[in-house]
């Protein structure tokens, strides 16, 4: 399996997808090499304020079956041209500073894409002393890699799709990018898309068949979390926002539906977790309205935090235009917060007991806030119903299907 | 001798639209009219018209010796006269054979029983009229809603004058014991029960198109078959069930009408069989008693409330519904009091239920929303709007709801609207 960074070396999603992926897959007797880019131990670089290469050690991986491999390389998950080219720029500049005065030329490549095919020759020649049955990649970067595995062993590749440019980018991808994600998508030996939504994003933008591809919804990672009594702002209902606050996420539904229900409904404070480019637009809107009292940006809160956040608040609302998947409902129902979910996302798919809305009908959202805050009983019921649900699902079963899919591959491919 | 006892339960409820909090206090339009219309229009398409074609020509071929019971709740009435008048007409037909015998039961398919028996009553009343007036029958034989029973309703409703009443054949009731014979409550003495047979009337409308079953396909011979053994170890075979088994539950690529075609002459081929309405089927002598604690149904496996009020939701509805009785009726308003009592059809609650939904089972519930939360809200909200409406009409009893309310602790009601 050729993927991205791992906990605590992770930039988003994608990490904590694959590291719940191979524990799950070390529960079976398959046998996994996981090979992951892996950025110099001393640098490091914030977007947003999602790490984007980490200095900590990898972790010690104790897992049954499953091999950790690295491959030094400056291009990370869901990095655009541009972000590469300002990591190469620092990469070469605190290179030339280094005590020991000796610049590495030539070690990354100068571009995104060459440094894709420098880091696929690396994979290639683990791929050469190693003995596998599939490949499995995630996203379009590590294509190019998991080709030069296929192409060493002759075994078939299956493509693990968690968002397209569509999505990343909102249409300002590059050319090359879009040609190159449709590249890999039509000379993979399959394609996992983690919902329906991705899955109709790859058919519908770039005219794959729908028969070549396999939805394996992703599935909660379950810890295991004290319920802590929170005591913020007693006398007030909370709803909660909590993600990246850009443009896909929606923060201006939700703020909308926050002027309708404060028009019903004096009490309620929306409290808004997390960062991102709209971060700004978001309080200037609330203000506009004349809400801004109402509303409280805490900026980015650890897991901690955000826990207690959770058990504090009465809803949880995810506005998001655009969600491959979105995995923050889970968590959410797990500390016994109902979920308010946009239809446009992969989890919508799967979850039942959270309520399902249009994003942009931010009447029908606001009326669905004010009744899970008017109604005691359905909230009991929802949380009570919904933290089962989550408990139940397992990666497990996400294995369970990917293992089956491999076996089709397999076969079809000998 | 078999006799054959077939009863059909026909009921279709005034959906809830979608009535948001926005609502509240300024539209009193409560039903989703379309959607009722939709509804209404399909299944009589698919199944009511059809299948009233079938029994009437059955009736015909056979002479008089083919006869069927139904249960057609004042609701399921109301909205055939208003949007489908020839399905209204086609059973006036069949009522107009003599072979076709009408049960009694509430008005609005409610749970009215479990909350208020002066409301029971009055929606049994209201019903009887009803079938009086389309089909001029004065029903003999009472069947609960979703043949809900116990002992205590047996003997309720034996005060009421009925002379029979029918019940779901469960298994945690009867033991090793058939539900081909005719058995009395503890509580009721000579009121006879009728036991559906659920093996064989599931046959028909669950199975019968279930490829994964052993018996798959149901042929009429096969069934009458397994009908006939019966002879010599019971009286007679009730097989209970919705109507709209045939043609829309099954629908009619599965054979289910080449099925109720063929099966009658092949039943009346055997010299000791005969098909008995109801009331006839009470002919046989009591042969048994039957201890019914609890409430029992024929809903899902458990044949118990839980369909109903197995969640806060539900319980909550059906408590706050009952509790605001008193002061619907006592404005005297007759809209108001009809809009209320239309609340009190069971499917509403039967929407809010979550049982299966977890599993992502959503096909085991019919439903008109897209999930148990949507029912919940749009009836609270609706009750809510009863609630403003209350208080226009009567100062003097707002007054007595809003005490009531709070005194049992109830805090669902929004904090604008007390």
């Amino acid at each position: 399996m050729i993927g991205w960074e791992l906990p605590p070396l992770f930039a988003g999603g994608l990490g904590q997808v694959c590291d719940a992926l191979l524990h799950s897959f070390s529960k079976t007797e398959h046998e996994v090499t996981y090979i992951m880019p892996y950025g110099p131990a001393d640098f490091h670089t914030k977007y947003g304020n999602r790490v984007l290469i980490a200095q900590h050690k990898i972790p010690a991986h104790k897992l049954k079956n499953i091999h950790l491999k690295t491959v030094g390389t400056g291009f990370h998950a869901y990095m655009d041209e541009r972000q590469y080219d300002e990591v190469h720029k620092r990469i070469a500049r605190e290179k030339q500073f280094a005590s020991d005065g000796k610049v590495v030329k030539n070690l990354y490549g100068d571009n995104l894409f060459e440094e894709m095919e420098r880091f696929a020759q690396r994979v290639r020649l683990i791929a050469e002393d190693e003995d596998f049955d599939v490949i499995h990649i995630h996203e379009f970067h590590t294509y190019p890699a998991g080709h030069q595995a296929r192409e060493v062993s002759g075994k078939p590749l299956v493509m693990h799709v968690h968002n397209t440019i569509f999505d990343r980018a909102l249409g300002r991808a590059s050319e090359e990018e879009r040609s190159r994600e449709y590249y890999a998508l039509a000379h993979s030996d399959h394609i996992v898309a983690i919902s329906d939504y991705v899955k109709n994003m790859v058919v519908n933008n770039y005219g794959i068949d729908p028969n070549k591809i396999t939805v394996v919804h992703n599935e909660p990672t379950l810890y295991e979390e004290p319920e802590v009594k929170v005591d913020i702002m007693p006398d007030e209902k909370v709803v909660l926002f909590l993600g990246r606050i850009s443009v896909q996420k929606g923060p201006e539904y939700f703020v909308e539906a926050a002027k309708r229900v404060l028009d019903h409904h004096e009490k309620v404070k929306f409290v808004v977790v997390g960062s991102g480019d709209k971060l700004n637009s978001m309080i200037e809107h609330a203000a506009s309205l004349g809400i801004g009292q109402n509303f409280l940006f805490t900026g980015w809160l650890n897991k901690q935090e955000s826990a207690r956040m959770f058990d504090r608040a009465d809803a949880f609302v995810m506005p998001s235009v655009s969600e491959p998947f979105g995995l923050v409902p889970y968590e959410s129902l797990q500390h016994r917060t109902p979920p308010i979910i946009s239809k446009t996302s992969g989890i919508s798919e799967v979850l039942q007991n959270c309520i399902k809305v249009d994003f942009w009908d931010t009447e029908k959202l606001a009326d669905r806030i004010i009744s899970l805050l008017s109604y005691p009983s359905m909230h009991q019921t929802m949380t009570e119903n919904g933290y089962h649900e989550v408990m139940n699902r397992s990666w497990d079963t996400a294995v369970t299907k990917l293992v089956r899919l491999y076996k089709d591959v397999i076969r079809k491919a000998s | 001798m078999v006799s054959v006892c077939f009863y059909f339960q026909v009921h279709q409820p005034f959906r809830l639209r979608e009535y948001r909090v926005f609502d509240i206090g300024r539209a009193h339009d409560y039903f989703d009219e379309k959607k009722n219309r939709e509804v209404a229009q399909k299944v009589a398409n698919k199944s009511y018209l059809p299948t009233n074609k079938v029994l009437l020509d059955l009736i015909q071929m056979h002479k008089g010796a083919f006869k069927v019971s139904f249960s057609i709740s004042g609701v399921a009435l109301e909205q055939f006269e208003a949007y489908a008048p020839e399905v209204l007409e086609s059973f006036k037909k069949l009522a107009e054979t003599g072979c076709v015998e009408f049960l009694s039961e509430t008005y609005y398919h409610s749970l009215s029983f479990i909350y208020s028996r002066d409301e029971f009553v009055k929606q049994i009343n209201k019903h009887a009229a009803l079938i009086k007036k389309h089909f001029n029958q004065t029903p003999t034989v009472f069947r609960n809603t979703e043949l809900i029973f116990n002992n205590e309703l047996a003997n309720f409703v034996k005060g009421l004058g009925f002379k029979g009443i029918i019940a779901e054949g469960a298994d945690h009731v009867l033991g090793w014991r058939s539900p081909n014979f005719i058995y009395e409550a503890v509580t009721a003495h000579d009121f006879k029960v009728l036991l559906k047979n659920y093996k064989l009337s599931d046959d028909i409308a669950f199975r019968f198109s279930n490829k994964g079953w052993e018996e798959h396909p149901l042929t009429a011979e096969k069934f009458v078959h397994w009908l006939n053994q019966i002879n010599g170890n019971g009286d007679l075979v009730n097989l209970f069930m919705d109507y709209e088994t045939f043609g829309e539950h099954q629908w009619e690529d599965t054979g289910i009408f080449d099925f109720l075609r063929a099966m009658p002459g092949m039943v009346l081929s055997h010299p000791d069989n005969e098909f008995v309405t109801v009331s006839q089927a009470l002919k046989y002598p009591i042969r048994g008693e039957i201890d019914v604690h609890s409430f029992m149904s024929w809903a899902d496996m458990e044949r118990d409330l839980t369909a109903w009020t197995g969640n806060a939701m539900q319980q909550t509805a059906l408590r706050e519904l009952f509790l605001i009785e008193k002061a619907v009726k006592e404005t005297g308003d007759e809209q108001l009091i009809e809009d209320w009592r239309r609340l009190s059809t069971s499917d509403h609650f039967y929407y809010m239920c979550t049982k299966w939904f977890s599993d992502g089972d959503v096909h085991k519930y019919f439903s008109p929303y897209e999930s148990p939360y949507d029912a919940y809200m749009f009836f609270m909200n609706t009750l809510n709007d009863v609630l403003e409406r209350i208080k226009l009409l009567n100062e003097k009893y707002s007054n007595q709801v809003q005490k009531g309310v709070e005194r049992r602790g109830v805090t669902e009601h929004l904090a604008r609207s007390l």
